[in-house]
C-alpha cells in the first residue's frame, strides 16, 4: 500500500469517526432522559375543602396544636386530599387542615355530604362546626375559637377568675361559686353561673377536681355578628338532638344567646360533671323575635335550652325553660327590657337558648350572588342577618357565592366583602332564597397585578413531575386574614398581587401519624409585567420528602 | 429535487458518450433494503441511483415499579439517493457524494399498560391517556458523503460493495401529542428536540451485491 493511499484511507475513516463521535451520544442520552420526564396532571378530588381554625381575638389562624375530630352521618367519607387517608382525628400546628371527598362521591344541594368537626385546643374554649358539602369543587370553612384569656371580641363578655374557689381534700366544693360576666356593651346582657357548695366535680375521665379552681364564663350576645361567629356548630347545616332523643339536621338554631363555662383545677383537669346541678342565668336582649310566636320574646315564652355535645358536635336539647316577667333586676345592675333565662345543668359545656327551626332548611338552594368585577381576587365574604343570630364566612374561589342553607324565615342577608384586611363594600340581598343577584365590589385596589404561576411538585426520586390540583393558602406577608386559592393542574392565577411585596404560599398535608404539616414557600412578587398587566412566575415545590415518599 | 436531478445529469453528460458499462445492485444496511443502478462514466467516475426502504414496527414494554408502559414504535425509512462515486486510485476504494431524498419518519405511541396509583388514588390506563411522539426532518433533501469499497463495474461480473457514510439530516423536528392526565407530557417536545439537536447526521452503512452489464 502506498503511503498516499494509506494516508487518504486513514483520513476518511478518521473523518467519519469524528463525525459520529461529535454526536456525544452519552450527553444526548443524558439530555433525553431529563427531557422525557413524565408530566402528569393529577385531577382534584370531587370536593376539596380546608377547615381553618381562627383565633377570635387575633383574627389569625390558631398557631398552637389544634385537634380536630370528624363525626356525624358522613364522617366515614372524609379523607385527606393528597393520600386519601380516612380522617377521624387529626392535629395541626398551622390552624388548617385540608380535607376531601374521595373519587366517586356524588354531592348535590339535595343530597349533601354532612359531617361535624369538633375542635379542641389548649387555652381555647372547645367548639365545632356542622358542615354540608353541597357541590363539587373547593370550599373553605372557618371555625372561630375564643381563647380563655385575652381580649374578647365585640359582643362577647368574659369573666375569668383564677381563684374562683377550692375543694376539700375529698373534692367537695368549699363554698358557693358565683361568676357573673361583665354586661355586653350593646345590650347590657350578661350571664351568671352559680355552683353550689359541697358539690363534687369530676372531669371527662371521672377524676375528681381538687384544690384551687379557676373558672372562665363567657356570654355571647345574639345581636353581635362577632359573637355569633363563635357559635359552636355554625349556621351552615346544624345538627341537633332533640329532648325526645330524635335527631335533626339542616335547620337553624336561632339563639337568644349562649354561654360557655370552663372550670379547671390546679392539675389542669377540666370540669365535666357535677354531683348536683348548677344554676345558669342568661339575659335575653330585648327585641329578639321568637319564631314560635312571630313576636319579640316576652315573659312566659317557652325557650328551649341546648347543650353543645363536645363528643358528637351536636347541640342537645335539655328542656324548655320559661322566661319570667318583664324587666329584670340582675345583681347590681338594672336594665329594662332584658329578660332573664334561668336553667340548671349538671355538666359543663356551651349552653344556648334558642329555637331550632327545621323550616329554615327550606332554603336549600339559596340565591346565587355573582360578583361582576372580582377579577380573580381571593375575596372573603361575611354573611350576616341584621336582627337575627346568623354569621357565616365564605372564601370565594370563583365569582359566585351561593346562599344555600340560609334560614328561609330570615327576610334579608347582608354580605360584606373583604380582600386582605380591607373592605370591598357590602350589599343587602333582599331575597336570600331567591334567584341570581349581580353585585360589584367597591374599593378594588388598582395598583395590583395578576400573576400566572406555573407550579410543579417535583419529586426528584421519581421520573414524574406532578401537576396537582390542590387548595393552597396564599397571603401577602403581614396580612391577618388567610386567603385560599386553587391550583389547577399546576397552574395558579393570583390577582391583586403587589409587586415587590413578599408573599407566603402554604400547603397543608397529612403525615402518617395523623398530623397535618405545613409546607411554606415565600417569594417576592417580581417579574416583567406584560401589556395586559400580567406577570408570569414559575415556582417549583421541590421534594417535600414526606409527600414524595408516599406518592 | 428537480435541481438535484439536473445536476446529476450535467455531471454525467461528459461521460455518457464514453459510457461502456453499467450495473445493478441489491443493498441492505442501516437505511433499509433496496437497490442501485450504476453507470460508469470514464475510468474514475460512476453515477449511482439508489433507493432503500424499511418499514419497521415494534412494541416494547417498559416495566416500572409503579406503572408499566407499552410503546408501539413505527419507523418508516425511505430514501432515494443520487450519488457520484469517485475512484481516485482506479481500484476498489471510492469516495461517494450526492444528495439524498429522505422521507423517513419515526413515531411512537406510549400507553400505560396498567393502573397507576398515587397516594391513595388509582387511575386507570384510560384516565391516564396516551403519549404520541413523531420525529421528522424539515429538510428532506440532504447531502451525503461516504467512503466505499468495491467497484461493481470492474473485475468480475458479480461483486460486493461496502458503503460507509453519513447523511447530513440537520436537527430533527419533534412533535408530541398527549391526552388525559398525560396531556402536559406533550410539553416535553421542545426539550426533546433540543436534546436531539446535536444529532445532525445519519450513519448510512450498507452492503450491496452487484452484477455488471456490458463490457
Amino acid at each position: 500500500m502506498s503511503p498516499l493511499r494509506f494516508s487518504l484511507k486513514t483520513t476518511f475513516v478518521c473523518a467519519l469517526a469524528l463525525l459520529v463521535a461529535a454526536c456525544d451520544l452519552a450527553g444526548i442520552q443524558s439530555d433525553l432522559e431529563d427531557a422525557t420526564t413524565v408530566r402528569l396532571n393529577v385531577p382534584a378530588a370531587p370536593a376539596e375543602f380546608a377547615v381553618t381554625v381562627i383565633d377570635a381575638t387575633t383574627q389569625r389562624p390558631v398557631s398552637g396544636e389544634v385537634s380536630l375530630t370528624i363525626a356525624g352521618d358522613d364522617a366515614a367519607l372524609i379523607v385527606d386530599p393528597l393520600f386519601y387517608d380516612p380522617i377521624e382525628e387529626v392535629t395541626t400546628g398551622s390552624g388548617t387542615v385540608a380535607l376531601a371527598l374521595p373519587d366517586g362521591t356524588e354531592v348535590s344541594p339535595d343530597a349533601p355530604v354532612r359531617f361535624d368537626v369538633i375542635v379542641r385546643a389548649d387555652g381555647y374554649i372547645t367548639t365545632g362546626r356542622s358542615i354540608a358539602i353541597r357541590s363539587t369543587g373547593v370550599d373553605v370553612f372557618e371555625v372561630r375559637m375564643l381563647p380563655l384569656s385575652g381580649d374578647a371580641p365585640e359582643g362577647v363578655s368574659v369573666a375569668a377568675e383564677t381563684e374562683a374557689g377550692s375543694t376539700t381534700n375529698q373534692g367537695r366544693l368549699r363554698e358557693t361559686i358565683t361568676i357573673t360576666t361583665p354586661a355586653d356593651a350593646q345590650t347590657q346582657a350578661r350571664a351568671t353561673v352559680t355552683i353550689p357548695a359541697d358539690v363534687t366535680i369530676t372531669d371527662a375521665r371521672g377524676r375528681v377536681l381538687r384544690g384551687a379552681l379557676s373558672a372562665t364564663v363567657a356570654y355571647y350576645s345574639p345581636q353581635s355578628s362577632e359573637a355569633m361567629a363563635l357559635f359552636p356548630g355554625g349556621f351552615d347545616d346544624l345538627a341537633v338532638t332533640r329532648a325526645d332523643g330524635s335527631t335533626a339536621r339542616g335547620g337553624a338554631l336561632q339563639t337568644v344567646g349562649f354561654v360557655s363555662i370552663d372550670l379547671f383545677d390546679e392539675a389542669g383537669r377540666r370540669a365535666e360533671q357535677f354531683s348536683a346541678p348548677l344554676d345558669v342565668t342568661m339575659d335575653v336582649p330585648a327585641g329578639l323575635i321568637n319564631p314560635e310566636t312571630g313576636a319579640p320574646v316576652a315573659a312566659g315564652d317557652r325557650i328551649p335550652v341546648w347543650t353543645y355535645d363536645e363528643i358528637t358536635g351536636r347541640w342537645t336539647e335539655e328542656g324548655s325553660f320559661t322566661a319570667p316577667g318583664g324587666s329584670f333586676v340582675f345583681g347590681e345592675s338594672t336594665q329594662a327590657g332584658l329578660i332573664p333565662l334561668g336553667f340548671s345543668v349538671d355538666h359543663l359545656s356551651n349552653k344556648a337558648g334558642g329555637w331550632y327551626d327545621t323550616n329554615a332548611a327550606a332554603c336549600t338552594e339559596g340565591a346565587e350572588l355573582v360578583l361582576t368585577n372580582r377579577n380573580h381576587l381571593p375575596v372573603r365574604a361575611v354573611i350576616t342577618a341584621p336582627g337575627y343570630s346568623f354569621n357565616r364566612t365564605v372564601h370565594m374561589l370563583d365569582d359566585t357565592l351561593r346562599l344555600d342553607g340560609f334560614p328561609s324565615n330570615i327576610p334579608s342577608a347582608n354580605v360584606a366583602f373583604f380582600f386582605e384586611d380591607g373592605s370591598l363594600g357590602s350589599i343587602t340581598v333582599d331575597n336570600p332564597c331567591g334567584a341570581r343577584v349581580e353585585a360589584a365590589l367597591t374599593n378594588v385596589p388598582t395598583d395590583r397585578v395578576t400573576a400566572e404561576f406555573i407550579s410543579n411538585v417535583v419529586c426528584t426520586s421519581r421520573n414524574v413531575t406532578t401537576l396537582p390540583s390542590i387548595l393552597i393558602q396564599a397571603n401577602r406577608a403581614g396580612v391577618t386574614q388567610p386567603s385560599y386559592l386553587r391550583v389547577e393542574n399546576g397552574a395558579l392565577t393570583v390577582s391583586g398581587l403587589m409587586m415587590g411585596a413578599e408573599y407566603e404560599v402554604a400547603v397543608d398535608y397529612k403525615t402518617l401519624d395523623d398530623t397535618f404539616q405545613r409546607y411554606e414557600h415565600r417569594f417576592i412578587a417580581e417579574g416583567e409585567v406584560d401589556q395586559d398587566g400580567k406577570v408570569r412566575i414559575v415556582q417549583d415545590f421541590v421534594d417535600i420528602q414526606e409527600v414524595c415518599a408516599r406518592l | 429535487m428537480t435541481r438535484f436531478l439536473l445536476l446529476l445529469a450535467l455531471l454525467a453528460l461528459p461521460g455518457l458518450a464514453a459510457a461502456q458499462t453499467g450495473g445493478l445492485a441489491l443493498r441492505i444496511g442501516t437505511t433499509g433494503i433496496g437497490g442501485d443502478a450504476i453507470l460508469g462514466v470514464g475510468d474514475r467516475f460512476q453515477v449511482r441511483a439508489s433507493g432503500t426502504f424499511l418499514p419497521y414496527s415494534t412494541t416494547y414494554l417498559q416495566e416500572d415499579d409503579r406503572v408499566d408502559v407499552s410503546y408501539e414504535a413505527d419507523a418508516q425509512l425511505f430514501t432515494v439517493a443520487g450519488l457520484v462515486d469517485f475512484y481516485p486510485f482506479k481500484n476498489t476504494l471510492r469516495l461517494s457524494t450526492g444528495l439524498v431524498y429522505n422521507a423517513s419518519t419515526v413515531s411512537a405511541l406510549g400507553t400505560p399498560a396498567e393502573s397507576y396509583t398515587t397516594g391513595g388514588r388509582t387511575f386507570s390506563p384510560e384516565q391516564l391517556g396516551t403519549v404520541q411522539a413523531d420525529l421528522s426532518h424539515s429538510a428532506q433533501i440532504q447531502p451525503y458523503l461516504g467512503l466505499g469499497f468495491g467497484n461493481p463495474l470492474a473485475g468480475g461480473r458479480f461483486g460486493v460493495m461496502l458503503d460507509m457514510g453519513v447523511f447530513y439530516t440537520g436537527s430533527p423536528t419533534v412533535t408530541m401529542e398527549a391526552t388525559e392526565m398525560l396531556a402536559p407530557t406533550a410539553e416535553n417536545a421542545p426539550a426533546i428536540q433540543e436534546a436531539l439537536s446535536p444529532v445532525t447526521i445519519y450513519p448510512a452503512v450498507s452492503l450491496a451485491f452487484s452484477v455488471r452489464f456490458g463490457d
